[in-house]
């Protein structure tokens, strides 16, 4: 027993030796994570408090400073990664749902409904988001960040729509799916429990990309003041700092690290995405050197 | 000769990309007409009272509002019934529907709320100069620099390779606006360099003067490079990637085999990547103008984005949607110049409709 699992560790420990870009990813995501749960423990400033000076350099009482209302900035910082991953991974969820499902129909069932819903994708992909975002976000007084990341998810669907849609498309001639029908399988069944299985580790993959996507997205909704009213996350810290004008004020303490983690969080899971598109993709190894 | 004319691959490509715009148009302008009403609340309620209270900062409806609250509810209801006219609301749902396309034919997109009682279409066409001086050049600078740095990267490979896909991808994943906040900082904040605001001087008049152009250069600089950054980022880490595939594909290996010089082959691969990449344009595009918006906003720079971020501010829903409908149709037409572009290049478009016929 002991013996097999061993191996096994050796196995995966052997796919992160090998494939950098998963390693690198995981080790950030993972990181960024600690950072935030650990923070908040080890660092317990309410970062809603305005308990300091104004503007105040990096210091020993406050490593990253404090903003222009005498709050601590590593404190919303921490508070602010949290909350913005949690954006993330819901938006993110529901935009991956939503394209699986629309991609899984069109691509096996094939024919008018295809077409169909292939236009609606490819629709979507031409319109700028962020601007349909905004004219929704702009109706929508009360906004949560639940709500935030439920209206980034329902406009953020159609990327992954379409690649499900390549995949489902070209498994759906297999054997195994020959098979799934033989057997007197539903479509609904076959799409369920025989093609979505086999492309788990797909999906897994465009869900990496739609978080990444969606942190951005609501740290641009954030930018122009339609972001989440209840909580802070990255993009709220960025939308003061544009509001006071941070860098006139010369407090790069207070702008320069949101924006800095928001492009490391959507590097980290854009590094796992590709990483774990080369262990499936071998046409793409040759890019590790 | 006509009838050959009309049965021409390219044309017949692209008459199916005018199909599928004229579609996507129809989708996005349904939207902005079912938003406000699947939303809760009357639309035309938060009109008026956006109104009364914008028009308060300076015209007469808001000092009578102040005056005589009883004037006001008068008021109010009379300009409440006026728009519920003037949208049609008073008609059946389809009416509506159709009454939206009649007005934005006629270029009626209502009366701007801030700006009362400016036209939208006014407003809107003053700003746009602004952004597409903005937009288009960025991202043809981007595309053609992005594309030249991903080939290189991808086609020199180890340490060269490993530097520049990091940068690469750190560049591309930034927010735009951030960038800018770092550019005013270090250019316009600590060296002095560039100005952090605005299309041109105060006191300075758009003309065709030397003075004006130079002044518009210099505040050009950075939300250009804010931009065009960016765009780089994202279009060499597609062309990095494509460069490598076609490097590891049969025919390269084949011309490799029958002795063809590296120059040639470099060139091969470049040809073939950059077909998918025009299409990767037009799909950056999107992602481009969502950046502007945000970009101009920072450097209250006098475009579309600027202008809708405003409007956001305000409550202007007459000039957010009118924003959003003159973007969505600019991003349309760009669409289409570029299909236009790729008609033309990639051989396959002529081989495939012609093979329809």
């Amino acid at each position: 027993m002991m013996k097999v699992s061993k191996t096994r560790l050796k196995h995966v420990m052997g796919i992160f030796v090998r494939y950098k870009k998963l390693l690198i990813g995981t080790t950030l995501v993972l990181g960024i994570l600690l950072f935030c749960l650990i923070g908040r423990i080890v660092y317990p400033v309410n970062p809603r408090d305005i308990a300091f000076k104004d503007l105040l350099p990096p210091n020993p009482e406050n490593p990253l400073g404090t903003d222009v209302f005498g709050r601590d900035v590593l404190a919303q910082i921490i508070h602010g990664t949290l909350n913005s991953l949690r954006v993330g991974v819901a938006a993110g969820l529901i935009a991956t749902l939503i394209g699986v499902i629309i991609g899984a129909v069109a691509g096996y069932f094939g024919g008018i409904i295809d077409e169909v819903l292939n236009l609606i994708t490819n629709t979507f992909l031409v319109l700028p988001t962020l601007a349909l975002l905004i004219v929704i976000a702009s109706y929508v007084k009360m906004r949560s960040e639940w709500i935030v990341a439920f209206i980034i998810g329902v406009t953020s669907w159609p990327w992954t729509a379409r690649a499900v849609r390549a995949q489902v498309y070209s498994l759906r001639a297999r054997e195994f799916v020959d098979l799934a029908k033989i057997s007197g399988l539903s479509k609904f069944e076959i799409i369920i429990f025989e093609i979505l299985p086999n492309m788990l580790s797909y999906i897994v993959m465009c869900f990496t990309l739609q978080m990444a996507g969606a942190i951005l997205s609501e740290a641009g909704l954030s930018a122009i003041g339609l972001g989440p009213s209840d909580v802070v996350t990255l993009g709220i810290i960025l939308r003061w700092c544009i509001v006071w004008e941070a860098p006139r004020l010369g407090a790069w303490w207070w702008f320069v690290p949101p924006g800095l983690l928001i492009t490391l969080i959507a590097v980290s899971f854009l590094l796992l995405n590709s990483g774990l598109d080369e262990i499936y993709n071998p046409r793409l190894r040759r890019g590790i050197r | 000769m006509i009838k050959r004319k009309l049965k021409s691959p390219v044309f017949l490509f692209l008459l199916r990309k005018i199909l599928f715009y004229v579609l996507t148009l129809i989708v996005s302008l349904t939207l902005v007409w079912l938003i406000p009403r699947l939303m809760p609340g009357d639309p035309i309620k938060r009109l008026v009272v956006s109104i009364l209270v914008g028009a308060g900062m300076g015209g007469e409806v808001g000092a009578t509002a102040t005056a005589t609250t009883q004037y006001t509810v008068k008021q109010a209801k009379m300009l409440y019934e006026l728009y519920v006219k003037k949208f049609g609301l008073d008609k059946p749902w389809y009416i509506q529907y159709l009454l939206m396309y009649k007005r934005l034919f006629t270029g009626d997109l209502g009366k701007s709320i801030m700006f009362y009682p400016e036209e939208v279409i006014n407003v809107i066409s003053r700003a746009l100069p602004w952004s597409l001086a903005l937009l288009v050049p960025a991202i043809i600078v981007g595309w053609i620099l992005g594309n030249l740095l991903g080939a290189y990267a991808g086609y020199k490979g180890g340490k060269t390779d490993n530097v520049l896909y990091s940068a690469f991808l750190f560049i591309s994943q930034m927010p735009y606006y951030w960038f800018a906040l770092v550019l005013i900082y270090l250019f316009a904040v600590r060296l002095h360099i560039f100005p952090a605001a605005g299309a041109y001087s105060v006191g300075v008049v758009p003309s065709l003067s030397m003075t004006f152009i130079i002044d518009f250069l210099k505040h050009y600089i950075l939300p250009f490079l804010s931009l065009v950054l960016i765009i780089i980022g994202g279009q060499a880490l597609g062309m990095r990637t494509m460069i490598i595939y076609e490097l590891g594909s049969d025919y390269m290996k084949y011309s490799e085999m029958i002795g063809l010089s590296d120059k040639k082959l470099v060139r091969y691969a470049f040809r073939n990547a950059v077909l998918p990449q025009i299409t990767g344009l037009a799909i950056s595009l999107a992602s481009a103008v969502s950046g502007q918006i945000i970009t101009e906003t920072v450097f209250g720079y006098p475009g579309i984005g600027y202008v809708m971020y405003q409007a956001i501010l305000h409550e202007d829903y007459p000039l957010i949607e009118g924003s959003f409908m003159i973007l969505i149709a600019c991003v349309l037409i760009m669409n289409f110049i570029m299909d236009i572009i790729y008609a033309y290049i990639d051989p396959r478009i002529k081989a495939v409709y012609a093979g329809e016929r």
